[in-house]
């Protein structure tokens, strides 16, 4: 989510309520007995950063029942910037110390690196959409990427068989059917005495299709650059007849490409999510050990 | 030309792609159950294990460390003993299965603490300032904002206090030592002035000598099984001594027949010394009934006096010297260092009590020995001290002269006072066998 | 001269006696003497083109025998070596053009062009051959257009503009460009063709040949042309013409239990049940399509036992009585089961429009059908006799039916649809043909009885598409409540037929029976009001904006993608308001920042509407478009969306449509209402646009209607 202009009550509020905690916590602090979890007032911060992470939390599972209408998902969501922001401070104020020891320190670290996780995770969000949407024109689902790049290599195969006769043909189809029957469709006979084609069908079997098929970032093709020139040298050795084939040919290499880029600039955008959200759970359970615990003891 | 409408791109799309989880979005789910599952086995493994040091807040003090991994030692309920009541040996906790906080009968099980002051309005727990998971220091060494937090502004139950209503900090907001108070002067009814007998070259018994503190200060000391020579906790300094510390100077000789001293006694019981040791000199030297006085031993001098007829009995003369020795005792002898106070019946005088302090400052602890790199004189300004109401006790600014917080000596309120009461300590009845602590 | 004036002539030395103003042509045919020709044909008026027709009477020059008339005493010679070498050279230069074999050589071998060059021994021409450069045109889904084999007959003309009178063909071009055009020389499929097939019965050559032919003929026996004649329904037929299209109309047995044709496929003929009883219904069922594969995982099944997903209903589907299909019944919603019997035609949308088939057939007893393409039936409905007792069968058993299913009219009583009965009309129209007019006076209501209407209304800058209606829709009452002028227009967009109820029997009904009148006002209120909100068209100068059609949606999905993470939460909502199943995808193009997705646009003009068979797909209102429980899976809106909005989906072992309702049940859609970074805008694209485009200005009036959805 963006923070933008509209999160601005959202703000002053957290503000407001920061700034009172600290407020009510310097007093607390100069009095004789070291500010503690378990004192009245450690147990209120304890308890308000604790609400804080609790309704942080549940937006995991109010995106699970995305229908009900239970206030729109992008209030809770903003509830989930800004209360979770907040419940640093707090817990830090409850526990009066940083980092304390044992379960408590465990605790400590855990929440400081979700919490960084998450900052880090808000800061990609803005970051990363606004790249993806500037360098990646042609991008698609994420997950239906393997699927789509099959789509492209049996476009890419009409395209070149197209313009190039099918690939397993060696020899031409019957030479006498010039002004062929009306039924022909796709595939057009070459005429075996002019292989000009040659270039083009080689450079796509062992270059272009194998990048399609499994493209990785250190194939040629993969650098825009580098498939600019391989593409306008190719130009250079077939006849102009098959320009729109390798047009689209390399229309493809471009989208092929864009799909690389989309799914590393994916996994950046939610590879931060498999640090943040599984220690938060991690750190919810250990949050509730420990409020058993020290009431306990 | 690839020419791309949005339906053609809409169609490449699988509808149900959104119903399998794929990639990163199934490693989340994936992680996202392991891990709690992993903390929940983990704790409960540890629980399993009896081990309860995660949720420790911290190491214990030096003293506890023994019963570290015995939390339900301190981490129980115990109902605090009542005041007069013997402290119980070790009951066990109430039936609370959730609630494991100390309290301060889990204290009492080992430790003696004496109330403070009878009007102490709320008396706090032990845990309020003995506050233990803090490492491994000393918990009796509280910290001062305990104190102040009662001292910093008195109230008591019943009655004004004793001590000023506002004591902060060392040696910033500190009341003067009640003994150097201006107006407060030394009780002892001994006359002494140190000046002089610390001048160079007093006249001696033997010559001419130079005393020292020490001569006549001495620590006390008490002689244990162990420590032959350890000095007490409260390293007074052992009363000065008339015999031990005066005598060889200041003998009681009361007349020059008589080689004896007379006793260091109350009137009552030095008359009849002397009167029987010049009964006996009279019987043992009867030639002495007519014998003159020394003219050096006449009192007063140079003061015509008729000559009295010599004695004509022994008890005469008996009667006649001790009426004179007694008037060079009680008046001259006694009284270079006695107050008289009153003449009682026979002309006996009643001297004031010595009333010499044994401890100047009750209600702090000082030991002399930490401090026997100091000469004396750093702090006791006895070279200076011509009176008997002198107190020779050093003010408080002395003191911080090393006991300030800037200074590096301990200058908390523990290092010399102290909470409890000891001195109404009894003994705790012992609670454990030493097979518990295995 | 009088038609009883003879005339005398000889012909190939025998003496003839003709009717005054025959021509030679027909003389000699009434004489046993055939002269061949290629661009004449019987049911046309001759206009001499191709010249093969020539003969020597005589004169200087040979005469096209076609257009010559028969004068007394003229010589006339078909046979003579002359004759003959211009006839062949002709055809060698006529082969010369010719792509031959061409399609209908390779397919039926019955060219005429290269039968009379294998006759005239000339088939492999002397002349270099130039093909045509004006190419195939595939664009109709009926008729395939082969130029190359075109000769210019002008046969395919006359038959359009003059025996059925469509006017969709004529010459284009001149001299070497000289070609066949439809329209404005667009492509067939893009014209106002309505694939009668009347061009392709009557030319020559494979340039205009039935696609479904090639390769494939109608299954079945074909019939002696004097045995269809003899039917009742075919009373008044023209024989020639059954001569011609022999191959157009077979006789099919079935015996019991046979399936003879299945909802949603898609055909080209029509039957007509000669013997027996068939059963009519609608297999696909009548639910929502839901997701129920077992494959999901198993927090989605504990949540499913927890939280049973809302089944997604609408209240107004109960009251839908009946499923109007292409038949002379409808099948009522609870049980969609009706017969047929001997003498009932059905599957006359499939054939004449190309519909999907709406229902399964199933011969209940052995039946024998009639299976016809369009041509034939195109016949039959111009023959009065057959007309009459189609219109009694529908009168007496399916317009009550008709009347009824319509919500407003459902409490009307048995003895005024009786009255009404007899009183109604039956009217056809045929596609282009103007109904009603906006602005004419009211006289009468209309219910759709077959066919798609296309209602518009004029506003400054074009037409504006307020609806299609198809079978079991109404149109009209607005204006005879009001008792004023038409607000709209009414077309027909192919054939159309249309019960049409006079003013005064409409007002006597409304006088009668209160509760209509005030259930018909209620509708007509809410019609003028969603009417009113409606934005007029306006030319905007975007060139994206326009290609993407955006300027025909009311309504568009947009997902900033600055803001969006690509998380999936508005997809997964709308699974989960919809039993499973998505509709909206997040694929599409983009416009400024945004993506538009792939998702309902609520266009003005809907096209997914057109050709439903079943009538499942309508418009609620001005806005959503939702596709009811019986929808039968042909997938016809699936490809008439242009932008990908609607989907089939399996279910079981048939497909249903889904497509994008708008969440009109709730105040915010649940794709936008489920989208944790606020990136989901449900846009009325003119106004949310409105500084990019220009039309900012507009944004005050077009407030009042729902703008960010």
């Amino acid at each position: 989510m963006r923070i933008d202009a509209s999160h601005r009550p959202w703000a002053i509020a957290s503000g407001v309520l920061l700034g009172a905690a600290v407020a009510v916590y310097v007093p607390y602090a100069l009095r004789p007995v070291p500010p503690s979890g378990g004192s009245v007032l450690g147990l209120v911060y304890g308890g308000v950063g604790f609400a804080c992470m609790v309704v942080v939390t549940l937006l995991s599972v109010r995106k699970k029942f995305p229908v009900w209408r239970i206030g729109r998902t992008q209030t809770w969501m903003r509830a989930h910037l800004w209360l979770g922001a907040l419940s640093l401070p707090l817990i830090v104020l409850h526990a009066g110390s940083l980092f304390g020891h044992g379960l408590t320190s465990w605790l400590m670290w855990l929440f400081v690196i979700v919490w960084a996780s998450g900052l880090g995770g808000a800061w990609l969000q803005h970051v990363v959409p606004r790249r993806m949407l500037r360098d990646v024109p042609m991008e698609t689902i994420y997950e239906q990427i393997g699927h789509v790049r099959a789509q492209l290599v049996d476009e890419a195969d009409i395209v070149v068989a197209d313009a190039a006769g099918r690939l397993d043909v060696a020899t031409a189809a019957s030479a006498g059917s010039v002004g062929a029957s009306a039924l022909a469709t796709v595939m057009r006979p070459v005429d075996p005495a002019a292989d000009e084609t040659g270039a083009f069908r080689e450079f796509y079997v062992t270059e272009m299709r194998p990048f399609l098929q499994n493209p990785s970032r250190v194939h040629v093709l993969a650098d825009a650059a580098e498939a600019s020139a391989r593409f306008a040298k190719l130009r250079r050795l077939v006849p102009s007849a098959l320009e729109p084939a390798l047009a689209d040919l390399e229309s493809l290499c471009e989208e092929e490409r864009q799909l690389l880029l989309q799914l590393r600039m994916h996994r950046v955008l939610h590879g931060w999510l498999l640090v943040h959200v599984p220690l938060s759970f991690a750190l919810m359970t250990l949050a509730m050990v420990h409020i058993v615990m020290a009431l306990r003891f | 030309m690839r020419i791309r409408t949005a339906k053609q791109r809409a169609q490449r799309i699988d509808l149900y792609y959104f119903t399998r989880a794929y990639g990163l979005r199934r490693w989340r789910r994936g992680l996202s159950i392991a891990l709690p599952v992993a903390v929940i086995l983990w704790i409960g493994g540890v629980a399993a294990a009896g081990n309860r040091k995660p949720y420790s807040a911290g190491p214990v003090s030096r003293a506890h460390a023994f019963a570290e991994p015995r939390c339900e030692m301190c981490h129980r309920t115990v109902a605090a003993p009542q005041p007069g009541q013997p402290v119980p040996a070790r009951a066990d906790s109430a039936n609370r299965l959730f609630r494991q906080h100390t309290t301060d009968g889990a204290c009492l099980t080992c430790h003696e603490a004496p109330a403070h002051a009878a009007n102490q309005t709320t008396p706090p727990t032990c845990a309020t300032c003995h506050r233990d998971h803090q490492g491994r220091v000393e918990l009796s060494k509280t910290d001062d904002r305990f104190c102040v937090a009662c001292h910093g502004e008195l109230h008591t139950t019943h009655g004004e206090p004793r001590v000023a209503k506002a004591i902060d900090a060392f040696p910033s907001r500190h009341p003067e030592f009640a003994a150097v108070r201006p107006g407060a002067a030394d009780p002892g009814r001994i006359k002494f002035n140190h000046a002089v007998h610390l001048k160079d070259g007093l006249r001696g018994p033997s010559g001419p000598e130079t005393l020292m503190c020490a001569t006549c200060h001495r620590p006390e000391i008490v002689r244990t099984v162990t420590h032959p020579k350890r000095l007490p906790a409260t390293a007074l300094m052992a009363p000065v001594s008339y015999r031990q510390q005066c005598a060889r100077c200041h003998p009681l000789f009361f007349d020059e027949r008589i080689a004896e001293q007379a006793p260091h006694d109350v009137p009552e019981k030095v008359r009849p010394f002397v009167r029987q040791a010049l009964a006996a000199y009279i019987q043992r030297n009867p030639t002495a009934l007519a014998a003159a006085d020394d003219v050096r031993r006449r009192v007063p001098l140079n003061f015509p006096r008729p000559v009295e007829p010599p004695a004509r009995t022994p008890q005469e003369w008996v009667t006649r010297r001790v009426a004179f020795d007694e008037r060079i005792l009680w008046n001259k002898t006694c009284a270079e260092c006695h107050e008289r106070a009153s003449t009682a019946d026979a002309g006996l005088p009643i001297y004031e009590k010595s009333n010499i302090t044994r401890q100047w400052m009750p209600r702090a602890a000082f030991d002399h020995a930490p401090h026997s790199m100091v000469t004396c004189e750093s702090c006791h300004a006895a070279r200076g001290s011509a009176k008997t109401s002198d107190v020779l006790l050093p003010k408080q600014a002395v003191c911080a002269t090393c006991h300030a917080p800037s200074k590096g000596a301990e200058s908390r309120c523990f290092e010399c006072h102290r909470y409890h009461d000891w001195t109404q300590a009894r003994p705790v009845a012992a609670a454990y066998t030493l097979r518990e602590f295995k | 001269m009088s038609p009883t004036d003879t005339i005398e002539l000889t012909i190939d030395g025998r003496q003839v006696t003709v009717a005054a103003g025959t021509s030679v042509f027909d003389a000699a045919r009434m004489n046993g003497i055939a002269i061949p020709t290629l661009c004449h044909q019987q049911n046309q008026t001759p206009v001499g083109v191709c010249r093969v027709c020539v003969v020597d009477v005589g004169a200087r020059v040979y005469a096209a025998s076609c257009i010559r008339e028969c004068e007394p005493g003229m010589t006339v010679k078909t046979t003579d070596a002359g004759v003959v070498r211009a006839r062949t050279t002709l055809i060698e230069l006529l082969m010369a053009d010719h792509p031959a074999p061409c399609a209908r050589q390779l397919a039926s071998g019955d060219c005429e062009l290269e039968t009379m060059a294998k006759a005239a021994g000339v088939s492999e021409p002397r002349f270099a051959r130039r093909l045509s450069p004006r190419g195939r045109d595939d664009s109709s889904l009926s008729i395939a257009v082969d130029h190359e084999a075109c000769i210019l007959c002008d046969r395919c003309i006359r038959g359009c503009d003059d025996v059925k009178m469509n006017m969709v063909i004529g010459r284009s071009g001149r001299g070497y460009t000289a070609h066949v055009g439809f329209d404005l020389d667009e492509p067939m499929g893009s014209s106002t063709c309505v694939s009668c097939g009347e061009c392709m019965v009557s030319c020559p050559t494979g340039a205009l040949t039935n696609k479904r032919v090639i390769g494939s003929e109608l299954e079945g026996e074909t019939l002696d042309p004097e045995w269809i004649l003899r039917l009742p329904a075919f009373q008044g037929v023209s024989g020639t013409f059954l001569q011609l299209n022999q191959h157009s109309v077979v006789r099919r047995t079935f015996a019991a239990g046979d399936v003879i044709c299945r909802e949603g496929e898609f055909g080209s003929t029509a039957f007509y049940i000669l013997e027996g009883t068939v059963e009519v219904s609608i297999h696909a069922p009548m639910a929502h399509v839901q997701q129920r594969d077992a494959a999901r995982g198993w927090f989605s099944r504990i949540r499913s036992t927890l939280a049973t997903r809302a089944t997604h209903t609408r209240e107004e589907e109960s009251s839908r009585r009946y499923i109007p299909i292409d038949a002379p019944v409808d099948l009522p919603y609870e049980k969609p089961l009706a017969e047929l019997y001997a003498g009932d035609l059905f599957g006359e949308m499939t054939c004449m429009s190309f519909h999907p088939r709406s229902a399964t057939v199933r011969a209940k007893t052995d039946v024998v059908v009639l299976e016809m393409l369009r041509n034939v039936l195109d016949i039959l409905q111009k023959n009065k006799t057959f007309r009459a007792e189609l219109d009694r069968k529908y009168r007496a058993r399916a317009l009550e039916t008709h009347l009824k299913s319509v919500p407003e009219f459902a409490s009307l009583p048995a003895e005024f649809v009786s009255y009404l009965r007899d009183r109604v009309e039956l009217i056809r129209y045929s596609n282009g043909e103007v109904i009603v007019r906006q602005g004419d006076p009211a006289d009468a209501f209309y219910l759709v009885r077959l066919g798609f209407v296309k209602v518009t209304q004029r506003h400054p800058g074009g037409d504006v598409v307020l609806s299609y209606l198809g079978r079991g829709s109404y149109f009209g009452e607005m204006g005879l409540l009001a008792g004023s002028v038409r607000t709209a227009s009414c077309t027909a967009m192919d054939h159309v037929d249309v019960v049409k109820v006079s003013a005064e029997d409409f007002a006597l009904m409304l006088s009668r029976f209160p509760q209509i009148r005030t259930a018909l006002e209620t509708v007509a209120r809410e019609r003028a009001e969603m009417n009113r909100a409606r934005l007029t068209a306006e030319h905007v100068p975007i060139a994206d904006f326009l290609n993407q059609g955006l300027m025909e949606a009311q309504s568009l999905l947009l997902l900033d993608l600055e803001k969006c993470t690509r998380c999936d939460q508005c997809v997964r909502a709308c699974a989960d308001a919809h039993d499973g199943v998505t509709r909206l995808v997040r694929e599409g193009l983009r416009f400024d920042k945004y993506l538009v997705a792939t998702s309902c646009r609520s266009c003005r003009d809907p096209l997914c509407m057109v050709g439903c068979p079943v009538g499942s797909i309508r418009r609620r209102g001005s806005m959503e478009i939702i596709i009811e429980d019986w929808c039968v899976g042909c997938g016809l809106c699936v490809r008439n969306c242009p932008y990908g909005n609607l989907n089939l989906h399996p279910f079981g072992d048939k497909k249903k449509a889904t497509g994008c309702d708008l969440c009109m049940e709730h105040a915010e859609p649940s794709c936008v209402y489920a989208c944790p970074h606020d990136a989901a805008h449900r846009v009325e694209p003119l106004t949310f646009f409105g500084g990019l485009l220009g039309t900012a200005q507009r944004s005050a009036m077009g407030s009042t209607t729902a703008t960010s959805k």
